[in-house]
């Protein structure tokens, strides 16, 4: 028992009091604290420079669940048919005239030279199949200088053609044209999208035509990446002054404010470094680890520097102060790191890497600086001179007299406030019930934002930018099979969110359509060989190879959908499926994927994430909170925490917001960045165990770790609030729950968790035997 | 033994190893040629049938592995200015023809029979770089199998290979409509046929052609086994040609549009 700790209360005290501290250690225990020191200085250097090799890979792909037949079936899709990705740049402008087309030529060529685009196709570079009295014509769409009839001929045939009807190259009032490009998913998606833009811009807008819109899923990467470099330095620099300011309101002391960054930045160095030496990549979810390590980690070295301080005001040495703050509040800090750091392993149970890296890279950034709050801040302190004045967490003052009242609160209201919290969890409970899931991509981003009004634009005329690509299986040249085919995209395209639908039954019919004039498909399967052959000879092999194999066993349906969230999307793609199964799938087997229906994937991976880990950690939390030497102790402890889950996932229901990606993650985040409520219980055990009674035993806890929760609450709070300035939507909800979060689990630990003890814990184990053993 | 000693009866072994070999190629360098000129004018200068006809068998292999074989009997003469294909195999396509005929004027008259459609098309539109029904051949490096490439391109030698094997690199000249600009190819001084020409574009290379096997006909010796690999896509087209007959007098009749129905 150190002489600090229960010598009643204190105050300000000069440094003078104790000034002998500095002098306590000895040669042997400064050379070791030297050492220390050094021996983090040398580790963290080498983990920074493991740190510098870090790269980002801000992929869409880099979220796909990687067990997955979806994402397996998108990958046979792109290796067969080639089909990487598809950028589609809208142009407007008065397109039938003869200095729009010849500019639209001159664009579709810059934009084919653009690194990474593999095919473009315009109204300027299409081909046209006509049969002229048994001469067969394949021959561009708009001749070189077209004349007014030449464009009006161009029109009739792009408005009536099966292959280009329905406005796929030119919106039908012509006041608009699609560009459509596949691109490679192999080059920097950043890189393509910016050389994509500067081509519309110079070519386009430049030469006085009107705006272009570009879309596309590289488009998306390439923001995101640009975001996220902008990002991560902004939100961890705001995320580090907030938390700063409240460490110093907190102590009082530059040092106060500064040696729990410090242990911070080891944590950091070292988790980013590893991931850098093991060239593990940063994703587009990498940005919440740092403010979370930030936060997090902080609290750590709050705690003990905040005992540090209190017995350093009760009159207890350096040296006896940093061994007190170690071994009694160490043991909640070791408690709530380990328990933290497991809850946020259960990451690593994902099937989506992206989802693991976060919770690795978060884990061993908190196990990392609960090290260096363990091991590097007590040698720093037993370094440091003693500071000259140092705050008293048990003065009188205004949160002195707030904990006051809110220990006599819970010991008055105890049972009030277990049946508030009773009230609160049903109310939580039934907000559960209306949450609405949604992590389609295109809502990462702000609805105001210039992306999603392109989007909006592009969808409007070319009906769709995301994609359903149908896998066909079977006998491709049975006409009966092609005539399903067609009736398959006559039902899909009458579903509410779908666009264009392209196969090789579309071109199949335009084929036979110029050689017979009959709107129809071939009738025999020798009539389908035979044309297939002709257009081989004569037109574009490429549009027969993006949709049949060679053996004309394989087939791809493409299908245009609408960015919608995922549950329309969700209700598109089983319409889809029902429409295959009742025509197509009558004669081959159907195999789904393509950018929507991969999105539901990661919904489903996600979904799955959500309940794994937040129950693992649940019981984790439970059994690490059980090192307290009571499992009884760590329910009662962890009663909080489930209470602030409950709250935080009826909020989303209640309020509207949808369980997407990050608000999936909140709660394992949440059960291990609140789980500093075993302070207090820690606390409130040390006390009993002095044979305090519990009324005593929980004032005097709340009058010491109280004031530290409250600070770590404050402290939390603010680093997951550097998150709101976040340009991405799921981080920014993730900050402001996570901000919720921590306030209400302080909160929860300051009321419920008292009120508990109160009821459920007036006799801990060890309690008893404690109070004979004085 | 020592390990020392062990050491210089190897070294000892590998120069005299190394010595025997190089006199072997010495002997097999003796080449006849020494320059591009001398190897292009002695591949133009080998006989050629006046006409051929064979069956060839084409696969063509997407990068993946979905393959499509048609068999066609081919007739071809004047040096491949006129060319009757009637496709054999599969069974779908089989009786349809593709006929191909250079005109006095120069231009090509390119006609396709579908018997299921029932009537002649002439065709227009296909061009010389065009895809030869959808393989990696084009029309072009179809009628260049026998390595005529001289009067497209100025050529160089670069090296030659134990063989002797020549290796030539030929950059198109000034206003040449082929579809490369460079090309770099090896022609062994036995057959003086191209076994592998590299096709560039703009510095990338861009098809790789094999030829790995001839048949001897009449004194000719006649590409057999060729294989055109396109590197983007990683497609592949291999072309097998037998029951070649050449120098046989085909009626003028065949190259004619009554005889593609037929």
């Amino acid at each position: 028992m150190s002489a600090g700790a229960h010598g009643g209360t204190g105050g300000s005290r000069t440094a003078g009091q104790h000034r002998d501290a500095g002098n306590d250690g000895n040669t042997g225990s400064r050379r070791r604290n030297l050492t220390v020191v050094a021996a983090f200085v040398v580790l963290s250097i080498g983990f920074g420079l493991g740190a510098l090799r870090l790269r980002l890979d801000a992929s869409v792909s880099a979220m796909l669940p990687d067990k997955s037949a979806v994402a397996d079936l998108q990958r046979e899709v792109s290796d067969v048919f080639g089909a990487d990705a598809v950028m589609v740049a809208l142009v407007e402008g008065d397109i039938y005239t003869q200095s729009a087309i010849a500019q639209l030529g001159k664009l579709t060529t810059s934009l084919a030279g653009v690194p990474g685009v593999n095919n473009v196709t315009s109204a300027a570079n299409a081909q046209r199949m006509l049969d002229d009295d048994g001469f067969l014509l394949v021959e561009d769409l708009f001749p070189p200088d077209p004349t007014v009839a030449d464009l009006a001929e161009a029109r009739e045939y792009l408005e009536t053609s099966p292959l280009y009807q329905g406005g796929l190259l030119v919106a039908q009032d012509g006041r608009s044209a699609n560009v459509v490009m596949e691109v490679s998913a192999d080059v920097d998606s950043a890189a393509m999208s910016n050389a994509i833009r500067a081509v519309l811009d110079e070519q386009w807008q430049g030469a006085g035509f009107g705006a272009s819109h570009l879309v596309g899923g590289p488009l998306i990467d390439g923001e995101m990446r640009a975001t996220l470099a902008r990002e991560m330095p902004l939100l961890g620099g705001v995320a580090a002054l907030l938390i700063l300011v409240m460490l110093y309101l907190n102590f009082r002391t530059v040092r106060g404010a500064l040696l729990p960054l410090m242990t911070v930045l080891v944590g950091l160095l070292w988790s980013l470094g590893t991931m850098g030496w093991l060239g593990a990549e940063l994703t587009t979810l990498s940005v919440i680890a740092p403010v979370a390590i930030l936060a997090v980690g902080s609290s750590f070295s709050l705690h003990l520097l905040g005992r540090f301080f209190q017995e350093l005001s009760h009159g207890a040495s350096k040296t006896a102060a940093i061994a007190t703050a170690r071994k009694e509040t160490g043991l909640g800090v070791l408690i709530s790191g380990l328990a933290i750091a497991a809850a946020l392993c259960t990451f690593a149970l994902s099937g989506m890497p992206t989802v693991r890296s976060l919770g690795l890279l978060t884990a061993g950034g908190v196990l990392a600086t609960l090290v260096a709050s363990l091991v590097l801040l007590p040698a720093v302190l037993g370094l440091l001179r003693p500071p000259r004045r140092v705050v008293d967490p048990e003065q009188p003052g205004v949160i002195a007299g707030f904990l006051t009242a809110v220990a006599r609160f819970a010991d008055k209201r105890r049972y009030a406030i277990l049946v508030a919290a009773g009230v609160l969890l049903a109310l939580a409970i039934f907000g559960t019930t209306r949450i609405v899931p949604n992590t389609a991509v295109i809502d990462y981003f702000n609805a105001n934002s210039p992306l999603r009004h392109d989007y909006a634009v592009v969808e409007a005329a070319f009906g769709g930018s995301s994609q359903v690509e149908v896998l066909v299986e079977g006998d491709m040249s049975d006409p009966a099979a092609l005539a399903a085919m067609l009736a398959f995209q006559g039902r899909v395209a009458a579903i509410d969110g779908v666009g264009h639908t392209t196969s090789i039954a579309t071109v199949l019919r335009g084929i036979h359509h110029t050689l017979t004039g009959d709107l129809a498909l071939p009738a025999t399967r020798e009539e389908v060989a035979q044309e297939l052959l002709l257009y081989q000879l004569s037109g574009d092999p490429k549009q027969v190879s993006n949709y049949l194999t060679l053996d004309s066993r394989l087939a791809r349906v493409d299908i245009a959908t609408k960015s919608e969230s995922t549950a329309v999307m969700r209700r598109i793609v089983s319409e889809i499926e029902a429409a295959g199964a009742a025509t197509i799938g009558q004669y081959a087997q159907l195999g789904y994927t393509g950018s929507t229906v991969l999105q539901l994937a990661i919904e489903d991976a996600l979904l799955h994430d959500f309940v794994l880990s937040l129950s693992l950690a649940i019981v984790l939390v439970v059994i690490i909170d059980s090192f307290v030497r009571s499992f009884r102790a760590a329910i009662v402890t962890i009663l909080a925490l489930l209470l602030t889950i409950a709250l935080q996932y009826g909020m989303l229901g209640f309020f509207g917001i949808p369980l997407d990606l990050s608000t999936m993650l909140l709660g394992a985040l949440a059960i291990g960045v609140g789980d500093y409520a075993i302070h207090l219980t820690v606390r409130y055990m040390e006390e009993r165990r002095f044979g305090r009674p519990p009324e005593a035993a929980m004032s005097r806890a709340l009058h010491s770790s109280g004031r530290s929760i409250l600070f770590t609450a404050l402290t939390l709070g603010a680093g997951f609030a550097a998150m709101i300035f976040s340009q991405f939507v799921p981080v920014r909800t993730l900050g402001s729950l996570m901000a919720f979060t921590v306030v209400s689990v302080g909160t929860a630990s300051l009321t419920l968790l008292p009120a508990a003890c109160l009821v459920f814990l007036r006799d801990p184990r060890g309690a008893a035997k404690a109070a004979a053993e004085a | 033994m020592t390990g020392h000693q062990d050491h210089r009866r190897a070294s000892a072994r590998a120069l005299i190893a190394t010595a025997f070999a190089l006199a072997l190629a010495g002997a097999a360098f003796a080449q006849s040629y020494t320059t591009a000129k001398e190897v292009v004018d002695a591949m133009e200068a080998k006989p050629a049938p006046s006409t051929t006809i064979a069956t060839m068998s084409m696969t063509i292999t997407a990068a993946s592995g979905h393959s499509l074989t048609r068999t066609m009997q081919v007739w071809s003469a004047d040096e491949g200015r006129s060319q009757l294909i009637k496709f054999l195999e599969p069974a779908d396509v089989r009786g349809s023809g593709f006929l191909s005929v250079e005109k006095a004027s120069g231009d090509t008259e390119t006609m396709i029979y579908l018997p299921a459609l029932g009537r002649v098309r002439r065709v227009a539109g296909g061009q010389k770089q065009d895809a030869f029904f959808g393989s990696d051949f084009s029309y072009e490096e179809i009628s260049s199998l026998s390595g005529d490439f001289g009067d497209d391109f100025e050529t160089t030698l670069l090296e030659t290979l134990p063989g002797p094997v020549y290796v030539l690199e030929g950059i198109a000249k000034p206003g040449s409509d082929g579809s490369y600009d460079r090309i770099v190819f090896q022609v062994p001084e036995a057959t003086l046929l191209p076994q592998r020409v590299e096709f560039y574009r703009a510095g990338q290379l861009v098809k790789v052609l094999t030829i790995s096997g001839t048949s001897a006909v009449g004194g000719y010796d006649l590409p057999s086994v060729i294989r055109m690999e396109t590197v983007a896509s990683g497609s592949y087209t291999t072309i097998d040609q037998s029951d070649f007959k050449v120098d046989e007098a085909i009626p003028a009749d065949v190259f004619t549009e009554r005889f593609l129905q037929r």
